[in-house]
């Protein structure tokens, strides 16, 4: 049965020794995805699901309990703040990975200009990091995590550092890049309605320390009207979830 | 649009505007020093080749001295790093031998080292290692987080790492850290040339000067190595620093 999830954690704890002591950020998390789902983790600040996403992505270790990802699987992440290279280009930002993994220069030319076609970077090639605005930082950030053609996309609260337009329009992005791609989505947001837009379950956390307190299903037809009575409903019952 | 794109277009012209206006003026201060130096030496009965071999000895010093000190710095400033522990112990330990004076080593190295271009260049090296190794832990202490997430998240391992991530990611550190090193170690080349009586070198060359009591010549000769020095900065360091740091502070 645990075969068929692409990403699988079962009773994981993580703590932080700080000044004030040891403090448990995560309490027996128990989560599974399947390949193609866009899984959305909400909660207060400070529940620990940007944590939870870094032990999934292997970028740090869980004290107890075990993280299993499909053999294989490749994983890519987007950060909160961006993670540009400030010292490299557009081009070379989205080439890095492929650059790392030992590609050939024409391959990663080739697969470089095919995501800045697909994220519309086209005439930023050669802009840095520093010349870009916030949307076209993230643009970048995305075409970076998909030119490493992932399995499992994990995206840390990809649109908190940008302006309320251009989170919209880099939802609806995403979600176009979800749909024509057999890409599985684990993203983390603080943001009731952007889960219920997105997200095809959205597991709910409580905070201090982080423990699931709820998994919901958003059972809502895609294109998703965001002014509809079934969608304020589900923003309704999550909002009464996180607190 | 429309306006968006002129605005775009005038931008890049006033950026190509500035940066050749800059070059410009560099060249044109360059030229200028070049002139005062040849006036001053020619005028100034300076023994010119003695004067360019010395610099050129002591020069040739610094930089065998430099190099040595930015690669030791690198791998102290990486190990000591790499381990909180290790970092917790040696830290204080280097604020302390920072403090040292290095020319208070000079009786032992004397009567332990023959050689005296070894003499002088360990002066060197043990004088420009503290501003160049604790401007990197600095850089290292500073390091974006997301960055390093994005760097092991991307692949960057082991040389690769050091080599696309690291060394980049340091650079305006090193930079930084190299130009007051560099700094320093004319300060003190001056005085190991002096203290061990090296037969060539800019300090020798000075302090004969000052010993024949021919104190015009010295005030001409300080003049044409702060000039020399000026346009070194000018050709390496400022473009250099520049280069580094250019695109590294993200608004």
């Amino acid at each position: 049965m645990e075969q068929d999830y692409l990403l699988s954690a079962k009773n994981v704890d993580k703590s932080f020794t700080s000044d004030n002591g040891k403090q448990k950020v995560l309490d027996d998390i128990s989560i599974n995805v399947s390949a193609g789902e866009f899984v959305c983790l909400i909660g207060p600040s400070g529940c620990g699901k940007s944590t939870l996403l870094r032990l999934f992505s292997g970028l740090m270790k869980s004290d107890r309990g075990s993280i299993k990802i499909k053999t294989g699987a490749k994983l890519s992440f987007v950060f909160q703040n961006f993670g540009l290279f400030p010292w490299l280009t557009v081009e070379q930002n989205i080439g890095f990975g492929l650059k790392m993994n030992g590609e050939s220069k024409e391959y990663i030319d080739k697969e470089v200009r095919k995501r800045i076609i697909q994220m519309g970077l086209d005439g930023f090639e050669a802009k840095h990091p520093k010349e870009l605005s916030g949307g076209m930082k993230q643009r970048v950030g995305i075409a970076r995590a998909l030119s490493v053609k992932p399995d499992i996309l994990f995206l840390d609260e990809p649109f908190s550092a940008l302006d309320t337009f251009t989170a919209e329009k880099l939802r609806q992005d995403l979600l176009n890049i979800w749909h024509d791609s057999k890409l599985t989505i684990v993203m983390v947001s603080h943001l009731v309605e952007e889960t219920v837009e997105l997200a095809n379950r959205v597991i709910v956390f409580s905070s201090k320390p982080g423990r699931v307190e709820k998994e919901l299903e958003i059972k809502l037809s895609r294109p998703r009207n965001k002014r509809s009575t079934e969608f304020f409903k589900y923003v309704d019952v999550l909002s009464d979830l996180v607190q | 649009m429309r306006y968006s794109n002129q605005l775009r277009f005038s931008k890049r012209k006033n950026v190509l505007k500035n940066k050749k206006k800059s070059s410009l003026i560099s060249v044109a201060w360059i030229l200028l020093f070049l002139i005062a130096l040849t006036t001053v030496v020619n005028f100034s009965k300076l023994n010119a080749l003695t004067f360019f071999e010395g610099f050129g000895v002591s020069l040739a010093r610094i930089s065998i001295a430099y190099i040595i000190a930015l690669i030791l710095s690198c791998i102290i400033a990486l190990l000591i790093t790499s381990n909180e522990k290790v970092e917790n112990l040696t830290l204080p330990v280097f604020d302390v031998l920072q403090s040292f004076p290095s020319f208070a080593l000079f009786p032992l190295m004397v009567a332990s080292i023959n050689s005296s271009e070894v003499i002088i260049i360990s002066v060197l090296i043990i004088a420009i290692i503290w501003p160049i190794l604790f401007t990197i832990i600095g850089g290292i202490k500073n390091r974006r987080e997301d960055l390093e997430e994005a760097a092991t998240i991307f692949g960057a391992k082991g040389f690769k790492r050091l080599i696309y991530f690291t060394y980049p990611e340091l650079s305006p550190s090193i930079v930084t850290g190299s130009i007051v090193g560099w700094g320093e170690a004319w300060e003190f080349i001056i005085g190991a040339e002096l203290l061990v009586n090296a037969k060539v070198g800019i300090g020798s060359y000075l302090g004969q000067l000052g010993n024949n009591k021919e104190n015009l010549l010295l005030v001409f000769g300080i003049l044409v190595l702060m000039i020399l020095l000026f346009i070194i900065n000018k050709l390496i360091w400022l473009p250099l620093l520049d280069k580094t740091t250019k695109y590294q502070s993200e608004s």
